[in-house]
């Protein structure tokens, strides 16, 4: 297919969260997609938003710019948080020529342009838009045979994308892996992993009702897209699961370990091995 | 209209200008608030901590806006942008809720510690979080090198650093 995009990894990925770097290098080698790092890779102002919403902007907006000037129209951001943030801060932009300026000035900096930013991409458009669903059904097979729960998280789902895109997305990814994901009850919950900073208590227990509501629903596995997301089900889930008195575990994969499976790559190469939760006879499948 | 009014729980007058300096980058105005209160009844921070961004949103359109800067309830909200989602309006209350906390900060209020230990991070890695090892399931310590992933090229540069302090001003 011979296609190539530079990668904007974030903060999770980079200080220490190999799963979700593992399994997105393995699953886009095996689809044919060619990464190459971003170089000068930073924060994506997500947590900054709350102090300056200018500097998130700005941070956010930096890789596109590098990316950019290094010669590329698209740059992937497989972290929802990150790719959340790049497509609100061009938005925002593009509503006030105060906010405009203010970020133009600090690119500037750099040597680098706001009139020259790449294209922000996520992991669903590079799935169904680069490389095409019937593509990534032929390389499943027959598929995982799953029934999960999917957690598609708050900054996946409200995106400018919208909801509704952004449900159609999951449902075409999942159906071309064979993973069948109904509607449970909190399926579009928060797992409360932004209140981490300044309400742990409350994000614990958000996780913990997530977690509950996918047990509940009986459903063999518990699906996430954000690291941040897969850090509070997956990282705290025994915390999480007290918090709120529940009893039972839920396996917790990440998006592209699932369709790493469903294309039968092996577990090392998808970072299984640093899941928390009881991953082992997902593992298995197909 | 507005400036006619009085807030008879503190005596508190309208404050325009802050409203203005505060909505200014949200999309769409609290003026267009109809007090339905959807956003309240999807709350997610409202489940559990009784925050009502509709009384936020309605205090802003009103220009009742001091006592929020100072009141904790801002730091409850998850940004979870349930609030915008249900809006029939298409007001973010989360986004004003962002400018409250950005007025907070600047002020040199009290801030929750791990907002400034993730700044002070950013300040000195460009990363929000200290690089740690991996632990697998059977408890070894691995890092990237160890996995055979490349070495990533991270950081902010010397014009970077300088452009994000002249922005986060006194954060």
């Amino acid at each position: 297919m011979g296609i190539e995009i530079p990668v904007f990894w974030g903060c999770r990925a980079i200080t220490g969260d190999l799963a979700f770097e593992l399994s997105i290098r393995s699953v886009a080698e095996e689809l044919g997609v060619k990464l190459s790092d971003l170089r000068g890779q930073a924060c994506c102002g997500e947590p900054v938003r709350s102090l300056s919403l200018p500097a998130s902007c700005y941070l956010a907006l930096r890789p596109l710019a590098l990316a950019k000037e290094g010669g590329h129209d698209l740059l992937f951001t497989p972290c929802p948080k990150g790719f959340y943030m790049m497509t609100w801060s061009l938005e925002l932009i593009s509503k006030s020529r105060e906010l405009r300026e203010k970020v133009s000035k600090a690119l500037g900096a750099e040597g680098l342009g706001i009139s020259n930013l790449a294209k922000p991409i996520d992991l669903m458009c590079l799935l169904i838009e680069l490389v095409g669903p019937e593509e990534l059904s032929d390389a499943s097979g027959e598929g995982l045979g799953l029934r999960a729960a999917v957690h598609p998280g708050c900054y996946f789902l409200r995106s400018v994308r919208g909801a509704h895109v952004r449900l159609w997305e999951l449902r075409t990814v999942f159906k071309a892996i064979g993973v069948e994901a109904p509607y449970y009850p909190g399926m579009l919950d928060c797992c409360g992993g932004s209140l981490e900073l300044t309400r742990p208590d409350a994000a614990l227990t958000l996780a913990g009702s997530k977690l509950k509501a996918a047990l509940d629903a009986g459903l063999e596995c518990l699906i996430v897209l954000c690291p941040s997301c897969f850090h509070m089900l997956d990282g705290r889930q025994e915390e999480a699961l007290a918090a709120v008195g529940a009893k039972g575990r839920m396996p917790v994969l990440y998006l592209p370990q699932a369709i790493g499976l469903a294309i039968g790559l092996s577990t090392e190469k998808l970072g299984l091995q640093f899941n928390r939760s009881p991953i082992e006879d997902i593992a298995g499948r197909p | 209209m507005a400036s006619s009014l009085t807030d008879l729980m503190t005596m508190a007058k309208p404050e325009e200008g802050l409203k203005a300096k505060l909505t200014a980058l949200v999309a769409v105005k609290p003026d267009a608030c109809l007090q339905c209160a959807r956003c309240t009844s999807g709350c997610t921070a409202f489940r559990l901590l009784e925050l009502k961004p509709h009384e936020i949103v309605g205090s802003a359109r009103l220009g009742f806006l001091e006592e929020l800067v100072s009141s904790t309830a801002i730091w409850d909200c998850a940004l979870c942008l349930k609030c915008a989602e249900r809006c029939p309006q298409g007001i973010s209350a989360a986004e004003l809720i962002l400018a409250l906390r950005n007025e907070a900060v600047g002020r040199g209020l009290e801030v929750p510690e791990k907002l400034g230990a993730i700044l002070m991070s950013i300040m000195e890695r460009g990363l929000a979080f200290e690089p740690r090892k991996a632990i697998t399931r059977d408890g070894r310590a691995v890092d990237r090198a160890d996995l055979g992933l490349p070495s990533l090229d991270v950081g902010l540069s010397e014009g970077a650093l300088t452009a994000l302090m002249e922005l986060l001003g006194g954060a």
